[in-house]
This record gives C-alpha cells, structure tokens and sequence, in this order.
C-alpha cells in the first residue's frame, strides 16, 4: 500500500508544485500579448499610428531623395532634402525636369524660384504655422468626414511601406493614400483621392537616404489617445462665434471645416491682407481679402491639385486657396462678407 | 558677393549636374546671393530662347529682388525703382558687372533670331498650358504667393515639408 500510495502521491505533488510555479504565468502571458500587440501596432498595424508617427516623422527625419509628381499626364521630377539645424528645419526642393525651378524652406520662411516670375519670399509670421505642424491629430474628428484603414504593405524606393488609406466621406474634399516608410515613418508615396477613389495627384519618392540617427522622430514619437487632441493655439472656432473681430465672415463653411487661423499680412504696397484659414484636420484653404489690385484672380484657375477661386465681394478681392476640389472653393467664395474695413 | 565654388555648384545645379547631398546646398546659395540669382537668372533667360521657349522679360528683374528681399527684414519689400538704383550705386563693382552681364544676356537674347519666340502671339499660343492657366504673369506671380503662404500656415498631416510644396515647383509648363 505504501508503495501505491507513492505512486499516487508523487503526481500530486508535481502536480501542485507546477501549479505553484505557473501561477504568476497568466499575468506574465498577458503582458506578453500586450506588449507584442504594442509592439506590432506600432510596427504597422494601426492606421491611426502610423498617421501619427508620420505626422511626426515629417518633420524630424532628415532624408534627401528624388521624387516625381505626377497630376493627370504630365509628370515632374524633383530633388528634395529635409535637414535640420539646430532642432529647426529646412527644406530644399529642386525640378530636374523643364524650366528650373527651386524652393528653400528655413528659419526666416520660405524662398521660391519660378520661371518667368520673381523670386518669391514669404516670411515666417509670428502666427500659428509652427503651432500647427506637427499637432496630434484629432481622430474623432477626423473619422467624421474620413473612412481610415489599413491597406497592407507595399514597397516604394526599394523599401518597405505601409498603406494607410484616408477616404472621404463626402465631395466636399479629396481623399488619402498614404505609402508610409516601416523604418521610419516618412511617407513615401501620396496619392490624392477623388471620391470615386482615382488618383488624380501622386507624388513618389523614387529614391531616397534617410538619417535615421538624427531622426529625433523616433525617439520622440508617443502613440496618440483616441479623444480630441489638445487644440493649439490656433484654434479659434468657427468665424461664426466671432463675426464683430473678424470683418470677414464665412457665412458658411463646407461641412467638418473651421476656422483655425487668423492673420494680417502686409502686402508689397503697405496695403493689408486679412487671411483665414479652414481646415477639417487634413485639408485646408485659406480664404485671403485684400483691396483691388492688379494680377487679382476673376474665376477659377487650378495648380496641379490645388484650386483658386477669386472674385469680388462688396469692393475687396476675395480670393480662396488649396488642396480641395473647385466646387468646395467656390462654395467658399460665395459664402464670404466682408465688412467695409476687413 | 559668391565664391567660384558657389558659382560652379550653381551651374552645375542648372545643368542639372550637382552631387549628392549638393543641390541643398546650391539652393541656398541661389536664395541667399543676388549675385547668383542674376546669374541663374541670365542663364536661365538665355537657356529658355535657345530652346524656343518663350520669356517673360517684364516679369523678371531677379537679383535686384533677392537683394531686395535680403536688406529687408521686415516685411516683403515693394523696392522702388529709385531705390533700386541707389543700391545698385552703392555696390558699384557688383552693380557695373551684373548690370553689364544682364545687358548682355538680353542683348544677345533680343537681337537674335530668336526674337520671334518672345513675341506676344507666341505668348498668347502657350497660355492653356501656363501655370495656373493664367496668360497674365502678375495673376500667376499672385497666386503662387497665396498658395506658399496658404502652405505655410496651414501644413497638416501629410502635408508639412517638401510634401505641401510638391505642387508649387512640380507643376511646369507643358512645352
């Protein structure tokens, strides 16, 4: 009996004593599962990450390369560089294809060489650009007038991407697809997106030298929290909640957008400019009222993706600018008034 | 004033010949250096009638604009001719040569038989394809200031960098 009883005995013992020591494993299991569920969606999976870390990456990677713009038939090339110095960026772009032109972003603003015009130097403003580059992005709002998914891998410039597909709801603005780069975060490839999903702007990069050890990006990069991100300063509200400071109002604004600046520019002849500018998280147009003048827009007229819409309101020149579809400007444009002294 | 090396980097930048890592580099000269804007410019002039492409002479005036644009820190300045003039007498070495240079370059331009190509009719037979699809330059010139100013204030997801600006240099003229 004794020697049944051993044999009884000695399984319950291991028994037990394994039970004792998988005891801590559940919690140790499920921290395993969450920080491999970090780990991938950080990785790739979660468009809203990616989104984010690309925002970011924009900024802090530095990268040279070459890349083409593609809008209906015709396609540019372009040499581009992102550096910084001293935490603040600067951007070189240069055509490798037709007339040359070239454009230099740094600390003071923005310089720019064109065919058959002046140099052109916007000046940095002690307003809201810096404030708005890099916010966190406002998901909610964003997934209002936004359908986000993820559409897999894809590989640009011999690297690997991740898809992320930022589809429009309505007509109102154009679509998003983001080609975004797995090691750090730059996107690669944009395509710009009617509502039926046709590409009618791409730009690409074709090849391109990130410096991933200056890339602060990485280092500083934090998930974003699924609520409405901290508004900066810029965030004004609607025009509609301050009509009497503005002089100019936006009777109405496309569905999603608002006001999120406003600013006074001087213009060559000391007159002033009053800009606004709407945006719905993603897109954004400036709508711009200054005083008649000579080369003022009477109409539509369109850059590659970008749409102008000019005309007169109550003896100012109105004139609405950006990346949104010509009906969305015009839309703009006959919703402004302006008081007599903007 | 610009160096030799400045002033090869620039050449090979229209040529499209600079190395890696140099195009930056040259840019930032071009932008900082009236010198060189009148060069590029000159070439650039030059360049485009050789290839019987049209030119805009009255929309030009390069170098006198990025020096302008370099005095002035406050605001984009609207320079007068008189003042402009006076700059140029205040720098005369550079003035003499630059001035001589571009008067040379558009005398060679306007008295050869490339005369035909910078002719309003063949102006007006390229303007469908113009930037903007705007004949007037002063409308074209308005507009790029609106949009880059639009760009810089309002970079979002996606858009901030070389990416908002894409559009602005990408875009050319169809030949």
């Amino acid at each position: 009996m004794p020697t049944v009883r051993a044999r009884v005995g000695a399984p319950m013992r291991l028994w037990c004593r394994v039970r004792r020591e998988l005891r801590p494993l559940p919690l140790a299991a499920l921290a395993s599962l969450w920080l491999l569920w970090t780990a991938s969606a950080h990785a790739g999976g979660d468009p809203r990450l990616l989104l984010e870390r690309m925002n970011q990456a924009l900024e802090q990677v530095q990268f040279e390369g070459t890349l083409v713009y593609l809008h209906g038939g015709d396609l540019a090339a372009l040499r581009v560089s992102h550096r910084l110095n001293n935490g603040m960026p600067g951007d070189s772009l240069l055509s490798l294809t037709g007339p040359v032109r070239a454009l230099s972003r740094h600390a003071q603003g923005v310089t720019c060489m064109l065919p058959d015009a002046a140099p052109l130097t916007v000046r940095k403003g002690h307003g809201h650009s810096r404030f708005l580059r890099s916010v966190p992005l406002d998901f909610p709002q964003l997934r209002r007038h936004y359908r986000i998914e993820s559409l897999g891998r894809f590989r640009i410039a011999g690297r690997d991407t991740r898809v992320v597909g930022v589809h429009a709801k309505d007509d109102y603005r154009y679509g998003y697809r983001f080609y975004i780069d797995e090691a750090s975060g730059l996107p690669l490839k944009v395509d710009l997106l009617t509502g039926d999903g046709q590409a009618i702007q791409q730009i690409m990069f074709t090849d391109i030298d990130i410096d991933l050890d200056a890339a602060g990006g990485q280092r500083a990069f934090a998930p974003p929290v699924d609520a409405p991100s901290q508004a900066p300063a810029a965030m004004t509200g609607s025009e509609a909640e301050a009509p009497q400071q503005a002089g100019v109002v936006a009777t109405q604004l496309p569905p999603g957008f608002r006001i999120i600046s406003r600013d006074r520019l001087v213009r060559d002849d000391g007159k002033d400019i009053h800009q606004r500018v709407a945006s719905d998280g993603l897109a954004s147009f400036s709508i711009y009222v200054e005083p008649p003048m000579h080369g003022a827009l009477m109409g539509q007229s369109r850059l590659g993706a970008v749409t102008a819409a000019g005309g007169r309101v109550g003896g100012h020149q109105v004139t609405v600018v950006g990346e949104v579809p010509p009906a969305t400007a015009q839309m703009v444009l006959e919703h402004i008034e302006v008081a007599d002294s903007p | 004033m610009s160096t030799e090396q400045q002033r090869q980097r620039v050449s090979a930048l229209m040529d499209g010949e600079v190395g890696r890592f140099e195009a930056a580099a040259a840019v930032n000269d071009l932008m900082r250096s009236p010198d060189l804007a009148g060069r590029w410019e000159r070439w650039h002039v030059i360049g485009r009638a050789l290839r019987h492409e049209p030119n805009d002479i009255a929309a030009r005036e390069t170098a006198a604009r990025v020096r302008a644009s370099i005095d002035d820190d406050s605001r984009v300045p609207a320079v007068s001719s008189t003042t402009r003039a006076a700059n140029w007498m205040r720098r005369p070495v550079v003035g003499a040569v630059a001035a001589g240079l571009l008067v040379l370059g558009l005398a060679v331009v306007l008295r050869s038989p490339l005369l035909p190509y910078l002719d309003t009719p063949r102006l007006a037979a390229a303007d469908t394809a113009e930037r903007w699809q705007q004949p007037d330059p002063a409308v074209r010139a308005r507009l790029d200031r609106l949009l880059v100013t639009h760009q810089e204030q309002a970079a979002g997801i996606g858009r901030s960098g070389v990416a908002a600006y894409a559009a602005v240099i990408g875009y050319e003229r169809r030949p």
